[in-house]
């Protein structure tokens, strides 16, 4: 596909494209404690990484800021040294795609019409669909096993397959950031792995940043480079998976013990709570 | 789900089918003319078919009925139903809600204060060759807009709910308030109420071309976000992710909504369930997307007015009935049978 030639970026020559996080905090109205409280953390191109931690530790939240779903109350957000706040809103969808947690759309449009939204920023409003448009469009849905649903109402779509369209949506926009809030939550193990794939996949050979917020621990050690481990509104450690995902830090984070086991024929860690076992 | 068919095929036989319902609402009235001789009328005085069509054989009287009397008030509840529907299908789509339309903001009952107030202290001034009642309504819908507008804001931003809900309450409050000075002010309760109900009994050239006005300028300009609000309708966030500045563009189109609401309104009345329906029936042909629903239902809101106005000046001649009526009394059946037929589309 020589449709994103001018936005590949190989993996290993990452120039100094950085999404960077200081001293973020955030107290929504009527609250008293902080949903975030002083995040430092920074985000480095052509990484997959995982941001994980219990409900309620602001996960969400770290992420609607970069998104700039809500105003910096405190701290700031820069990407390539440069106020998230500063840019248009149409430039920063040229840089970061979304795939939300809910996926629910009520206006019955076909998963044809939703993927294609993808291309909104890459569109003026005489314009119709380009011929990159549409490459993109077939590419996404393609790589997300979605292009059999192209004429299907997306109202009538099953969660998982929805939640696969929404990704396709993401992919189309084609964006050197791609950021995802528990994309596979809604999807059966084999297109979990599927959707997993795809991110590993957009990340090695085109060089795509993802950062994905992940519930299941072992999926993030399978594939993620680097963790952010969130714990009450704080980042509680970050760096190489392997560093990061620790039964110590585990333990303090989701506050239960886990062990370690070896996969029978992969050899491959598993984290596993003793509760569980 | 079946391939559409582009928005010009439906242009192609809706726009005939406008045009014949004009013919036959010309020709209908105390004064009968068969469909033919209207259509002579109409066609010889359209520039260009002047030297084709010709008018030999009709009595002049008959020249000035269709293009003094009628004409003005065809084009007037043409452009009416256009609005409203336009409205209608762009309020659903912003607010996100099958149940909005154009009154929800309260900007109907807005006017109908203006218009109140106008009636009952008698006023007799013109204002750019519009009555009085008129350019009060006018005034009263725009201060209403901008009064439900400022109020449900917070910041910069428009939720949704909060201008829902504002509009509703400001539209319980003017109608007190009308219901209050009708009371006070028994001997004007009749006009008043007739005015409410909604009629085009008052259509003059002048109104038309003001109407012409904010329906051309407000559904060219809403038509430049059609797009936009596609992506809109999906959610706040989603848009905002793909690059739309949100709380702008929901500016921008509660803005154009609010004046083509009030231009309406303050020529005809409250007519209501037009602006609610048309653009439901007109998805069953155009889909969801707004650049061709909004146009689509341009056309079916002017045929689906036509029709209802020539009912209501016809039905009971020489009497009228109020046309806002006859918009609920036969557009109301005709929806649930719609809605019945084609469930999946309508109710998702």
């Amino acid at each position: 596909m020589g449709v994103t030639a001018n936005r590949d970026r190989p993996h290993e020559s990452a120039d100094d494209r950085t999404l960077r996080i200081h001293n973020l905090s955030w107290t929504p109205e009527k609250t008293r404690a902080p949903i975030l409280d002083q995040v430092t953390c920074s985000f480095e191109n052509g990484f997959f990484y995982g941001i994980i931690g219990p409900n309620g530790s602001g996960k969400t939240s770290l992420i609607r800021h970069i998104l700039r779903f809500l105003d910096v109350q405190q701290g700031t957000v820069t990407l390539d040294g440069k106020n998230i706040e500063e840019y248009r809103r149409v430039d920063l969808a040229r840089e970061i795609a979304f795939v939300p947690q809910n996926t629910q759309i009520e206006v019955p449009f076909s998963v044809y019409d939703i993927v294609m939204m993808g291309r909104t920023p890459y569109q003026n409003r005489f314009g119709g669909t380009s011929e990159t448009d549409r490459d993109a469009v077939q590419y996404a849905m393609d790589l997300t096993d979605c292009a059999y649903l192209k004429d299907q109402e997306f109202t009538l779509l099953s969660g998982g397959e929805a939640q696969r369209v929404i990704a396709a949506r993401a992919i189309a926009q084609d964006t050197p950031w791609l950021i995802l809030d528990e994309p596979i939550s809604n999807l059966d193990i084999r297109h979990q792995l599927g959707i997993m794939d795809t991110l590993k996949m957009l990340n090695k050979t085109r060089g795509r940043t993802i950062i994905s917020v992940l519930h299941d621990v072992n999926l993030a050690s399978a594939y993620c480079d680097r963790l952010i481990l969130m714990k009450d509104g704080r980042i509680f450690a970050e760096g190489p998976t392997g560093d990061t995902l620790t039964l110590d830090n585990l333990r303090s984070v989701y506050g239960m013990e886990f062990s370690v086991i070896l996969h029978p024929e992969t050899g491959k860690k598993y984290f596993v709570p003793n509760q569980f076992a | 789900m079946k391939r559409e068919r582009s928005i010009l095929f439906h242009i192609a036989w809706l726009a005939p089918a406008l045009f014949l319902c004009i013919v036959g609402a010309a020709s209908l009235g105390s004064a009968h003319l068969s469909f033919f001789d209207s259509l002579r009328i109409i066609g010889s005085g359209i520039p260009g078919l002047h030297s084709i069509v010709s008018t030999d054989g009709i009595a002049d009287v008959y020249t000035k009925i269709v293009w003094q009397v009628r004409m003005p008030r065809i084009l007037l509840a043409g452009l009416v139903g256009c609005g409203l529907s336009v409205v209608g299908a762009t309020f659903q789509g912003l607010f996100r809600n099958s149940l909005a339309d154009p009154h929800i903001l309260g900007i109907s009952s807005g006017a109908a204060v203006g218009a109140t107030i106008a009636i009952i202290s008698g006023v007799s001034f013109h204002f750019l060759g519009l009555s009085g009642i008129c350019a009060a309504a006018f005034a009263g819908a725009v201060v209403t807009a901008f009064l439900v507008y400022r109020i449900s804001s917070i910041g910069s931003k428009l939720p949704v709910m909060n201008i829902l809900l504002t509009g509703i309450a400001v539209s319980a409050m003017f109608s007190a308030l009308i219901s209050l000075l009708m009371t006070l002010n028994r001997d004007q309760i009749d006009k008043v109420y007739m005015w409410t109900l909604g009629s085009f009994s008052s259509a003059s050239k002048t109104r038309v071309l003001f109407l012409l006005f904010f329906v051309v300028a407000a559904t060219a300009g809403l038509m430049l976000y059609a797009r936009k609000l596609n992506v809109i309708a999906t959610g706040d966030e989603t848009a905002e992710s793909l690059g739309i500045d949100t709380s702008r563009v929901k500016k921008v189109l509660i803005v154009l909504a609010s004046l083509l609401v009030a231009a309406c309104v303050s020529v005809s009345g409250i007519i209501g369930f037009v602006g609610l329906i048309i653009p439901h029936c007109t998805r069953i042909i155009s889909g969801p997307k707004h650049e061709r629903l909004l146009p689509l239902s341009c056309f079916a809101g002017a045929i689906f007015m036509i029709l209802c106005d020539t009912l209501a000046r016809t039905l009971a001649a020489p009497s009228e009935i109020p046309v806002g009526v006859i918009t609920s009394v036969f557009g109301a059946p005709f929806f649930i049978f719609l809605l019945q037929r084609s469930k999946k589309k309508l109710v998702r």
